[in-house]
């Protein structure tokens, strides 16, 4: 009998090293775990000649060092974990590197690799090593290359450690990769405050480094507007408080304030904590402060977002530059008031855990998601999302506040005022007291109308969001439903009941699928229009927002027999506005002509809508056919709560007299138009066509 | 059954909705396939991914999968992992556009968006076929991608943090695609100002922005 064994080709240590190496950053990062699972304090690396290819990375220690069998069995061994659930170093660290096929993409970042180790327990001793790949890409196998291992005294005085240096890189090292570099190590062993003094520490020898150390040594933590301290423990409850830059409490939570939209049930992950410090990062804010705006602007930019640590060594790409993994930044656009932002806050998040409940991925580009990953990750955003609770509700009182103290201040003003008057000569005293009346009543009367302006658009909002919602709902599952089972009913039957289908179910299903059609055009049009992309300013095609919008009311002008014809000028012209403005103003221009057309019961009913431009204006219009404007002088159309309509709002046209306002444009009107209706038009200045 | 070469057999059915499933149930019996229906709550997204293949050889999959307790993750994430192992699904949802920004950067891995109104048997037939195709390099035209001139228009503007405005000249000159920073490689995130001028692999052939994706950023 034989015995085979499995070999490997040198061609899968070629694969294995060149699939595995994410960046270069991210290869170093992996010979500093080791140093870090060596017990070293320091770990210094050095960059020569990498601006070309063919530089030199060296990597040196003052940990425990290898001895032989480690190296044999250990350090040469690629694919075996060092790691055992629950042992630790001798300074008590848990281990982060992993099977070592991280180091191997880093080894084979160059040509060759030679190795000088001192271990701790072998004092007068250090060992060497070297590897050069070219021999492997020779060789058939990769047991077949013998790498000799030399041992030889150490000079006195010589510290316990490990120095590697990786030489002919194969690519250059860029100075946008250095810089990551540098960021990597700095933020690797936690910066942040209360860390640990002792921690191990990494130093690249590079300008680059030099400058972010800088920055990252001033930390300013102490101008942050607010601390978020959280914490979830080993049962899985959560508590957090939040501290002002005076470390004043300002909010504090327990577990079921945290965890309220779970019901409170318990997180299931390790113990953890969370830090965020947010900037209000105005200018009113830093006038008072000895640091300046620009500076903690610049600081955030190298190195703010959340970072995650896990048991003290940061784990990429949590918090790098456009990672967010707490989709801090989506709800911050979701709900721009008191919430941070990537940008303006800079946080980190330590989990200490021994066991395996979160394994990095291979190619070393974060944790798995496993459920304990995304309890990590809930935990942290159910304590964002408390301290943003919080702090709308203080933003909300400070508001009643103002509003409260607002009519106080009114009338202290008055009494100032009467008393100035009564200091007036006496001849002026009585003329000027009376022009004081007449203001006075005539500010009262527009605040009045404001007051009623502001109720009549918070009752609006009201119904929009209701019916956004009913919108949302129905358009999700029940319509999903009819839908596809309508067309089931439809297919069966014409396969089974044949030719009579016809008469006995088309109509039917034939309507229940018109019904569909105009449930789902109700349902998207009101979603339509609360989307958040809508209300964003930048270019919009005006010919683009008439065409879209008479498509989506299509469905109604059939089902109210309206004719409605385009009639848009040869260009395209287009504005800087948001969607939604220009949106509002068609909008509001058709349900001006069906409300008409229904008062008035007009037969044949007829919509227009027109555009003409001339020297960079555009001239948009709606005709229609109904009866016309009356009981109503023609200016007074504009002004909110003016309707001739039993149950209308009024508002219509006063949103578009504001929103083509704030356009820079004006609005306009004929009684009886050329289709003998009303003709209202807006003349809006342009960008171009 | 073959299906654009494949033999298929299981489909399961990925929805919240248990009137949806069975719908859906319908329609995937009628061409004399095995309706599988996936009733949750799902496990983590990595274990799930492996555990439907054990069951069923494609899927339908509805995307707001995270609405209730049925899931943590929602189906365009789904849908695109299994489309990097080789696995057939399509997506069917009614999406609003408020949706784009999470299909957008998985929209490479998914090649079939699936309106429920015109979920039948031909359509659900054709779907995977085509994503079965696709899986073997076999592109339609919409899909195809082209290494392409984009233009950045705006970056984070009007309390818009996140994101960016981008041109694809080669699709439409006119129309500006909102993208969010997070989804961009690194080395674009950096150099990301307005008028920049980069390349990337668009599928420029695509006939609606829904359905445009970007791949492949060059940024020197």
């Amino acid at each position: 009998m034989t015995n085979a064994h499995i070999r490997f080709a040198t061609q899968i240590i070629k694969r294995l090293g060149e699939e595995l190496n994410p960046t270069p950053d991210q290869s170093v990062l992996e010979l500093v775990k080791n140093a870090h699972d060596a017990d070293a304090h320091e770990c210094v690396i050095t960059l020569e000649h990498v601006d070309q290819p063919g530089g030199s990375i060296t990597v040196t220690d003052d940990g425990d060092g290898m001895d032989e069998s480690s190296i044999v069995n250990g350090w040469l061994v690629i694919g075996a974990s060092s790691k055992m659930p629950g042992q630790r170093t001798r300074l008590g660290r848990v281990r982060a590197g992993s099977k070592g096929l991280g180091r191997l993409a880093a080894l084979r970042m160059g040509s060759a690799v030679s190795v000088e180790t001192r271990p701790r327990s072998e004092p007068s001793i250090q060992h060497s090593i070297s590897i050069d790949w070219a021999v492997f890409d020779s060789a058939s196998t990769v047991d077949a290359v013998d790498l000799p291992l030399t041992s030889t005294p150490r000079p006195d005085g010589v510290q316990d450690g490990t120095s590697l240096r990786i030489s002919k890189l194969k690519s250059r090292i860029s100075r946008g990769d250095a810089k990551r570099l540098a960021r990597s190590l700095l933020l690797l062993a936690d910066p942040f405050p209360s860390a640990d003094p002792l921690r191990f520490k990494a130093r690249l020898v590079s300008p680059e480094y030099s400058d972010l150390e800088a920055l990252v040594k001033t930390g300013y933590f102490e101008d942050a507007d607010f601390h978020l301290i959280a914490h979830v423990d080993s049962i899985g409850k959560a508590t957090a408080e939040v501290v002002d830059w005076k470390g004043a409490t300002l909010f504090k939570a327990e577990h079921g304030d945290i965890a309220v939209r779970r019901g409170g049930s318990e997180y299931g992950c390790p113990p953890a904590s969370f830090d965020l410090w947010a900037f209000l990062l105005q200018k009113e804010t830093f006038e008072t402060r000895p640091t300046s705006l620009t500076e903690v602007k610049e600081w955030l930019s190298a190195f703010g977002g959340v970072h995650l640590y896990h048991n003290g060594l940061r784990v990429a790409p949590y918090g790098n530059p456009g990672n967010d993994w707490l989709e801090m930044n989506l709800r911050r656009v979701r709900s721009p008031e008191e919430r941070p932002s990537t940008n303006n806050s800079i946080g980190r998040v330590s989990i200490s855990s021994d066991s395996d409940l979160l394994v990095q991925k291979t190619d070393r580009s974060g944790f798995i998601e496993t459920e304990t990953f995304q309890e990590i990750r809930q935990f942290a955003t159910d304590a964002l999302e408390w301290m943003a609770r919080r702090r709308m509700e203080v933003a909300t009182k400070r508001r009643a506040q103002e509003r409260a103290a607002a009519p106080k201040q009114v009338t202290k003003a008055k009494e100032s005022m009467q008393e100035a008057i009564q200091r007036a000569p006496r001849q002026s005293r009585d003329a000027i007291a009376k022009a004081f009346q007449a203001y006075d009543r005539s500010k009262e009367r527009e605040v009045d109308t404001l007051r009623k302006e502001v109720q009549l658009y918070r009752t609006l909002s009201t119904a929009g969001i209701t019916a956004a919602t009913f919108a949302h709902e129905s358009s999700g599952s029940p319509m999903k439903v009819i839908s596809v089972a309508i067309n089931t009913i439809e297919r069966r039957a014409q396969k089974y009941l044949k030719d009579q289908y016809e008469t006995a179910l088309k109509k039917s299903v034939e309507s229940i699928k018109r019904a569909i059609e105009s449930l789902g055009v109700l349902s998207s049009a009101t979603l339509r229009l609360v989307d958040h992309d809508k209300r964003r300013v930048g270019r919009v095609d005006v010919h683009d927002v008439i065409k879209d919008v008479v498509e989506t009311f299509r469905p109604f002008f059939e089902g109210r027999q309206v004719q409605c014809d385009v009639n848009l000028c040869a260009e395209s012209p287009y504005l800087r506005a948001s969607p939604a403005a220009i949106e509002s103003i068609i909008t509001n221009f058709i349900n001006n002509s069906l409300r008409a057309f229904e008062t008035a019961g007009t037969t044949s009913r007829r919509i227009l809508i027109r555009t003409t431009t001339a020297h960079l204006e555009l001239t948009l219009a709606c005709l229609d056919n109904g009866p016309g404007i009356s009981d109503i002088p023609l200016a007074d159309i504009w002004l909110p709560g003016e309707t001739t309509r039993e149950n209308g709002t009024g508002l219509g046209l006063a949103i578009v007299h504001d929103a083509v306002k704030d356009l820079g444009g004006s609005v306009g009107a004929l009684a009886h138009g050329e289709l003998g209706g009303a003709e209202i038009f807006v003349n809006l200045p342009i960008l171009g066509v | 059954m073959q299906i654009g070469g494949a033999n298929l057999d299981r489909i399961a059915i990925v929805d919240d909705d248990k009137a949806t499933r069975d719908t859906y149930e319908e329609v995937v019996s009628e061409l004399s396939l095995t309706p599988v229906a996936e009733t949750g709550p799902l496990p983590p997204l990595e274990e799930y991914l492996g555990l439907v293949r054990t069951r069923a050889d494609a899927a339908i999959c509805d995307h707001h999968l995270k609405v209730q307790t049925y899931a943590r993750f929602n189906g365009a994430e789904l849908v695109a992992k299994w489309y990097e192992q080789a696995f057939p699904a399509i997506l069917c949802t009614r999406f609003d556009r408020t949706d784009i920004n999470d299909l957008r950067p998985r929209r490479k891995c998914i090649p079939i968006l699936l309106n429920p109104k015109e979920m039948n048997p031909d359509t659900l037939l054709s779907g995977i076929e085509q994503v079965v195709r696709e899986l073997k390099g076999e592109f339609k035209s919409i899909r195809k991608p082209w290494r392409t001139l984009i233009r950045i228009e705006e970056v984070g503007a009007d309390s818009n943090e996140g994101t960016i405005n981008v041109v694809v000249p080669a699709w439409d000159s006119k129309k500006a695609i909102s993208l969010r920073l997070s989804d961009l490689p690194r080395s674009v995130q950096d150099i990301a100002t307005p008028g920049k001028r980069l390349h990337a692999r668009v599928n420029a052939g695509a006939e609606s922005d829904i359905d445009l994706y970007f791949d492949s950023w060059e940024t020197e």
